[in-house]
C-alpha cells in the first residue's frame, strides 16, 4: 500500500500546541504497515490529538505528518477514503437513523454498491438489526458499533480508534477485539488508543505510550514484563508530576 | 462527483434532518413571523419614507432569523462530532462549505416566502413594479448572509458562547450587504424598476461572490482544530 516502503504513517517532531499548551511535544514516530499498534498514556497525556493530527482532522503547529507517503498537508479526497476513525464521539446525526447514517457516508465516499457496503460492515459488527432504528434512541454499546460500521464502510487501510471500549460491556468488548484481529492483513494498520493495559496486551503487536505529550515508551508486546514494570513508572512519574 | 454534487448530498441530509424535527424553520420562522407583525403595528401603513422603515424592519428580521437557522444548522454538526466525520470523508471543505450554505439558503428562502406576502400586505405596501427588484434582492441579500453566516458560524461552534459570537461576528462584516438590501428593499417597496435598485444589486453580487470565494477557500482552516 504506502509509497514509503511499507511506512504507514510517519511523524517526523511533531509538536500540537494548544492554548499555550503542548497537547503533543517533539513527537517522532514510525508505524510500518501490517502494524496493530496500542496508544497507551494516561488522560491528557495526548492521545486523541495524536490521533487527529493523523487523521488530518488537526494540523501540527510544528514538525511533518506523513500518511501512506503522503504529507497531510497536502492530503486530498484518495488519502482519505484510506483513514477510518472511530472517535469518543459517534460522528452520527441523532434524528437520522442508523441506515441513513450509513447511506450518508457511503454516498459521501463514492462506493460502488452502498447497499453491499452497508450490509457487508454492519454485519461485520452485528448490528444490522439497528439500521431501521433512529440513532438517538441506540445505547451507547449500539451507537459505538454504528459508529465502528462508519469507519469500516469504505474499507480503510488505516483504521484509527480512540478508546473505542468505553461504554461497551464484556461481550461487546470481546466482539469489538474480534473485529479488530479480523481487519488485521498485511496492509492494514490499526492505531488504538487505550487505558488498560491487558487490552494493550491482548491483541496489539506493539505498545506506544505518552506522557504529557511527550513519547515515553514505544515497545514490541512481547516484552510483556518489561513493558507492564515502565508503564506503571511512567504512570506513576507523570501522577506525581 | 463534483463539488457541486456533494454539497447537494450535504444539503439533501440537512433538509432531511430539518423535514424530520422542524427545529430551524419553527424557530426561526416565527421568529421573522414576530418582528414583521409587531412591526406592522409599530409602524403607520402611510405616508412618505414608510417604505425605508418597512425595508429596514424585513431585513433585521431576515438577519436574525438566518443567524439562528445557520448557528443551529452547524450546532447540529457540532453534536456528537459530526462535522469530524464530514472533514474525515473525500468530500473536501469547499464542498461542506457549499453544502451547509445550500441549505442555510433554502431554510432562508422558505421563511422569507411565508413571511414577505405577509408583510406586505399588513404594511399595505404595493410593490407592482418592484416585484422582479425585490425577488433578486432577496436572492441576493440571502446568498450573502448564507456565505458569511455559515464561515463564521463553523468558527462560532467551537466557542461555549456560539449564540452570542455569531452576531457579533457576522453584524460587522455584514453591514455593507444590508445596506445594500435595504437601499434595493427600498425601491422596490416604492414600486420602482431595476434601472433604480441596480447599482445596490451590484454591490450585493460583488458581496455574495467575495464571501463565496473566502469561504469556499478557508473554511477548511475554519474548522481545523
Amino acid at each position: 500500500m504506502p509509497a514509503t516502503g511499507g511506512v504507514a504513517i510517519r511523524l517526523e517532531d511533531v509538536s500540537k500546541i494548544f492554548e499555550g499548551r503542548r497537547a503533543l511535544d517533539h513527537v517522532t514516530l514510525t508505524i510500518e504497515a501490517g502494524s496493530y499498534v496500542a496508544l497507551m498514556g494516561g488522560n491528557g497525556a495526548g492521545k486523541t490529538t495524536l490521533l487527529r493530527v493523523i487523521a488530518g482532522l488537526a494540523a501540527p503547529t510544528l514538525g511533518n505528518v506523513t500518511v501512506a507517503g503522503v504529507d497531510m498537508r497536502r492530503a486530498g479526497p484518495g488519502l482519505r477514503a484510506r483513514i477510518g476513525y472511530v472517535a469518543h464521539d459517534t460522528m452520527l446525526y441523532g434524528d437520522l437513523t442508523a441506515e441513513e447514517n450509513l447511506r450518508f457516508h457511503a454516498r459521501l465516499f463514492e462506493l460502488p454498491d452502498p447497499d453491499a457496503s452497508i450490509q457487508r460492515a454492519t454485519d461485520a459488527v452485528d448490528v444490522s438489526h439497528a439500521l431501521p432504528r433512529t440513532v438517538r434512541t441506540l445505547s451507547r454499546g449500539t451507537k459505538q458499533r454504528v459508529a465502528l460500521a462508519r469507519a469500516l464502510l469504505h474499507e480503510p487501510q488505516i483504521l484509527l480508534l480512540d478508546e473505542p471500549y468505553t461504554g461497551l460491556d464484556e461481550a461487546a468488548s470481546a466482539m469489538l477485539s474480534a473485529i479488530l484481529e479480523t481487519f488485521m492483513q498485511p496492509d492494514t494498520t490499526i492505531v488504538v488508543a487505550l487505558h488498560e493495559m491487558s487490552r494493550a496486551l491482548a491483541g496489539p503487536t506493539r505498545i506506544v505510550a505518552l506522557d504529557d505529550g511527550r513519547l515515553a515508551l514505544d515497545r514490541p508486546t512481547h516484552e510483556t514484563e518489561d513493558i507492564e514494570t515502565s508503564y506503571r513508572t511512567l504512570l506513576a512519574t507523570g501522577g506525581a508530576r | 462527483m463534483t463539488t457541486l454534487g456533494r454539497a447537494l448530498l450535504i444539503a439533501r441530509k440537512d433538509l432531511r434532518l430539518e423535514f424530520r424535527t422542524r427545529d430551524i424553520v419553527t424557530s426561526a420562522g416565527l421568529f421573522a413571523l414576530l418582528v414583521v407583525v409587531t412591526a406592522s403595528f409599530a409602524f403607520p401603513t402611510w405616508g412618505r419614507g414608510r417604505e425605508g422603515v418597512a425595508a429596514g424592519v424585513l431585513w433585521m428580521a431576515f438577519l436574525f432569523a438566518g443567524l439562528l437557522g445557520i448557528g443551529r444548522s452547524f450546532a447540529i454538526e457540532k453534536e456528537d462530532a459530526c462535522m469530524d466525520g464530514l472533514l474525515l470523508s473525500p468530500a473536501g471543505s469547499e464542498a461542506i462549505f457549499l453544502g451547509k450554505l445550500l441549505a442555510t439558503l433554502a431554510f432562508t428562502f422558505v421563511i422569507e416566502l411565508v413571511t414577505l406576502p405577509i408583510f406586505v400586505v399588513l404594511l399595505q405596501l404595493s410593490p407592482d413594479g418592484g416585484t422582479l427588484v425585490l425577488i433578486l434582492t432577496a436572492l441576493l441579500g440571502t446568498l450573502g448572509l448564507a456565505a458569511v453566516g455559515s464561515l463564521f458560524a463553523a468558527m462560532a461552534v467551537n466557542t461555549k458562547t456560539r449564540e452570542v459570537i455569531l452576531p457579533l461576528l457576522v453584524l460587522p462584516v455584514a453591514v455593507p450587504l444590508l445596506i445594500a438590501s435595504v437601499e434595493a428593499t427600498t425601491a422596490a417597496l416604492g414600486g420602482h424598476d431595476l434601472s433604480s435598485a441596480q447599482p445596490w444589486l451590484l454591490v450585493m453580487a460583488a458581496y455574495d461572490a467575495v464571501f463565496l470565494l473566502v469561504g469556499m477557500t478557508t473554511f477548511r482552516f475554519v474548522t481545523e482544530a
